[in-house]
């Protein structure tokens, strides 16, 4: 059949319409796009269906409406509460819902402001303010944050709790912006006649304190917060012996009338509240800064940029005192922060001493995204201090092989990844990733291409003797932590950082992809190049004695087996650390010299100098020391530095020793060292104003310790010693000797006897650097 | 002979007679006719083909529409898929979890575990 059709009706019925359409699915911002923003749209009209429904409202129906719809989805009450909190040493989600809420700024702006004059006057108020105040910090509008708060104000009994709290609100942000005559006028108008707000003037004090400080007053301040601490302690005590009565008394009526008492209740028991944290924190703060000296406060700001300078807003900046990163964001942290529409932070009043920042983001703003921050990078903040300290997020770092789950068969495996623009080398990190089970160490560091070939041989067996156990006892040990490359059956994962030439780590590959276009390839591979012996099955299904008896079985059928020799290394010391069986670690000992002349790997020659170390076995340590360099590729690491230098100071090798010490310190962030090299300095005559320099240069950061303890310490050894310098010299000298020439027991001996003096509490650290 | 005589001279005679008839009419659409059978400018000749009359076989055109209209079809199913996935992320009870020391999604990382499943 055909069809007679003039060409103009061709083209006008049939071509137009059918190209027309094919536009309309292909090219225009098509249905695909649609959906994408559909989200946006469903919220706008979430938003625009809350806000008729509240346009149709009036009095407190619109009150509670606000309130529902604002005020209580704010998590804990608290705006500085984000999804994702990250810091040098710590990175971690809150397990809330994610907080998506439909309306815009202006609008809660509008709304919060209308609550804050017609809404009650309680509890709910002063979140509301907050909030507000919140709102316009992150539009950088501080000023009508505070007029906001006198609004609020207006119209209460001024001896009202909600009252007090807003003046004390008041107070704060004028502390926080350095408006110091503000504070101080406020703080003196809000007094506390009832006994019953004891919470307020707990917060009070702690400003009180704050300002005090900021105006040069140190003593003063610390009188203000102890007085304020003690006192609130003290209410507390008393409610809680009341309690504890009340409960006590009807306990005996319960277990009158039932005859027999089954249940026994007690008074709760007394926590410490976030007041008194916050209390005890700034009076550690100002007690450290008083110790050094430091009577004036800093200022620290900068702003939070992604590394194509967009500026992040509506982050929260935390600077956080080295005594409180351990713990996580409370409400009552002194110095936070939102950033403005240009990223910006600033905080003033900042008592000297080492701190370090941490962030508050959302999902969105962290997604694809890393922080580039180490977890020894410390601010130290002095007198006077202007500090800048801007944040920069970089783009995650690509991976490009091996990915996706692929498996590999081969003698080597081709790590490959999108080169890092001003890096100057990589470090490749991997290990098993399962499902509940994860182990990971670090495979190669100083890597300068951005890609590397590593034999299988080195994946399984320089990894050195690290394992993961779920609990005490030998039983407990994570099975895939001790094969881990080496089983067939396993998910491996890899990640890299990239370091500049300084050693400043530029970016990562690891940290939080959330969506489809973040997600990246998968940084899993499977390594199926050898098979699953006996033994490694028997160890699989968590029976390691037998393990170990197989792998012994193996080793005498083969002396050569590298494998089963490896494998029962790793299990006895294992074993031996965990059931503090010494006798394991030495029959370990020379299966581990044979495994080094089948695998000369510097991971077992490390392990070697660190028994040889432990037993003061100098010669064999020199020896396993020398290999160890042999063997090391790359320049020793300044923990292996700094625990040669150690072991050369117990020889007796002094000065090597002491320029073995700088070296280390000068590559270690966190000077774990500095007490060994102020023994070693002391010990050849320095004074003790020189090593006060070193102390205060390499300023020691561990767990719950000061960064100020070694300064601090020197310094007393220099009040004791004006008292009878030629006694004090001498006794040093004999009590450092015997330090630095290893007879520990003997000066372990002399501290159990010795009277509390500077010299005791400086030996005793000095004893415990490890 | 006389027979082919007769009928000449009737032919002429008719001829004469339709000469003469046809006199007083004069054909004079001699450009028109040369124009329309060839075009002397771009647009007469677009003109011409835009009103010319083609004839179309119906069942090679309707085969190749049919291919088309599959392939655009099978070419618009991953964005049909797309939706509910949308949805997903939407979801305000999702889970995150750490897998090879990032930090996933659950549902998006499932889906692209499962799709490099060996």
């Amino acid at each position: 059949m055909r069809i007679k059709i003039k060409v103009k009706h061709l083209v006008s019925f049939v071509l137009l319409p059918a190209s027309l359409l094919i536009l309309l699915f292909n090219f225009l911002p098509s249905s695909k796009a649609q959906m994408e923003e559909s989200p946006a749209v469903q919220s706008n009209l979430a938003r625009t269906e809350l806000l008729k429904k509240l346009e149709s409202t009036t009095g407190s129906k619109r009150m509670e409406l606000i309130q529902t719809n604002i005020i209580d989805k704010e998590h804990g009450y608290d705006p500085y509460r984000y999804d994702v909190n990250i810091g040098p040493s710590m990175s971690q989600w809150n397990h809330d819902e994610p907080s998506i809420s439909d309306l815009l700024s202006e609008d809660k702006i509008a709304l919060l402001e209308e609550y804050i004059l017609d809404g009650p006057a309680n509890n709910t108020r002063i979140f509301a303010v907050k909030l507000l105040a919140y709102e316009y910090d992150a539009l950088g509008r501080r000023d009508d944050g505070d007029q906001a708060l006198n609004t609020a104000a207006k119209q209460l009994d001024s001896n009202s709790s909600v009252a007090k709290e807003l003046a004390l609100l008041q107070a704060e942000r004028a502390l926080n912006r350095g408006d110091t005559t503000a504070a101080e006028s406020i703080l003196e108008q809000t007094t506390f006649p009832y006994e019953n707000q004891k919470d307020l003037e707990a917060q009070k004090a702690w400003l009180t304190g704050r300002l005090l400080f900021t105006k040069g007053k140190a003593q003063e301040a610390l009188a203000v917060i102890t007085n304020g601490l003690e006192s609130y302690k003290k209410y507390w005590q008393d409610i809680h012996k009341q309690m504890s009565l009340v409960i006590s008394n009807s306990d005996k009526d319960i277990a009158d009338s039932e005859a027999a008492g089954s249940s026994s209740s007690s008074a709760p028991t007394m926590g410490t509240s976030e007041a008194e944290m916050q209390l005890e924190a700034l009076i550690s703060a100002i007690q450290s800064a008083v110790d050094m000296g430091s009577t004036s406060t800093a200022v620290v700001s900068g702003t939070l940029t992604r590394s194509d300078g967009t500026p992040i807003s509506r982050a929260g900046i935390f600077l956080r005192a080295e005594s409180e990163v351990n713990h996580s964001i409370t409400a009552a942290e002194p110095y936070r922060i939102v950033t403005d529409d240009e990223g910006r932070f600033e905080f003033h009043g900042v008592i000297p001493g080492f701190y370090q920042l941490q962030l508050g983001l959302s999902y969105d703003q962290i997604d694809g995204w890393t922080w580039p921050v180490q977890y020894d990078d410390w601010i130290e903040v002095k007198p006077d201090d202007r500090l800048n300290e801007s944040i920069v997020l970089q783009p995650l770092l690509e991976l490009q092989s091996p990915i996706n789950q692929e498996t590999i068969t081969g003698q080597s495996v081709d790590f490959h990844w999108k080169a890092v623009e001003g890096a100057a080398y990589y470090r490749l990190s991997g290990g098993v990733s399962m499902v509940g089970s994860s182990f990971s160490s670090q495979i190669r560091d100083h890597i300068t291409d951005n890609q590397v070939s590593i034999p299988v041989d080195e994946l399984y067996y320089n990894s050195g003797f690290s394992y993961g156990s779920g609990g005490e006892g030998f039983e407990s040990i994570d099975p895939l932590s001790f094969l881990v490359f080496m089983n067939p059956e396993a998910r491996f994962s890899w990640n890299i950082e990239a370091f500049d030439a300084d050693g400043h780590l530029l970016t990562r590959s690891n940290g939080y992809r959330l969506n489809e276009d973040t997600v990246g390839n998968l940084p899993f591979f499977y390594l199926k190049e050898r098979e699953l012996t006996t033994a490694d099955r028997l160890l699989l299904n968590k029976k390691p004695d037998q393990a170990i008896e197989m792998y012994q079985q193996n080793v005498a059928d083969d002396p050569q087996d590298a494998h089963a020799l490896h494998m029962l290394v790793k299990l006895m010391l294992a074993k031996s650390s965990l059931t503090k069986d010494d006798s394991l670690e030495d029959q370990a000992i020379p299966l581990l010299q044979k495994l080094i002349q089948l695998h000369p790997y510097s991971n077992y020659t490390f392990t070697l100098t660190q028994y040889y170390f432990d037993h003061k076995d100098w010669k064999s340590y020199n020896e396993f020391h020398s290999r160890y360099n042999e063997l090391n590729p790359i320049e020793l690491n300044s923990y292996v530095r700094s625990i040669n230098a150690v072991a050369l100071m117990h020889q007796g090798k002094l000065t090597e020793a002491r320029e073995q010490f700088a070296i280390a310190l000068e590559h270690d962030n966190s000077h774990r060292f500095i007490g060994s090299y102020l023994a070693a300095e002391l010990y050849a005559g320095e004074s003790l104003s020189s090593v006060m320099t070193l102390a205060e240069h390499y300023p020691e950061h561990s767990f719950g310790l000061n960064g100020y303890r070694w300064p601090q310490m020197i310094k007393q050894l220099i009040a004791e010693r004006t008292k009878q310098p030629n006694n004090f010299d001498q006794e040093l000298k004999e009590k450092l000797g015997w330090y630095v020439n290893g007879q520990t027991d003997v000066l372990k001996q002399w501290i159990e006897g010795a009277k509390s003096s500077a010299l005791k509490t400086f030996m005793q650290a000095v004893e415990k650097v490890s | 002979m006389n027979t082919g005589n007769t009928e000449n001279t009737k032919r002429e005679a008719i001829k004469q007679q339709l000469d003469e008839e046809l006199q007083p009419i004069h054909f004079e659409g001699h450009e028109r006719v040369l124009k329309m059978t060839h075009p002397p400018t771009f647009g007469a000749r677009l003109l011409a083909f835009w009103n010319k009359e083609i004839e179309i076989p119906v069942k090679p055109i309707g085969a190749i529409g049919a291919i088309i209209l599959v392939v655009s079809l099978t070419l618009h199913q991953p964005e049909v898929k797309h939706q509910p996935q949308q949805n997903v992320q939407q979801h305000p009870n999702r889970e995150l979890i750490e897998a090879g020391g990032n930090t996933y999604w659950k549902d998006i990382y499932d889906q692209a575990v499962k799709r490099h499943a060996n």
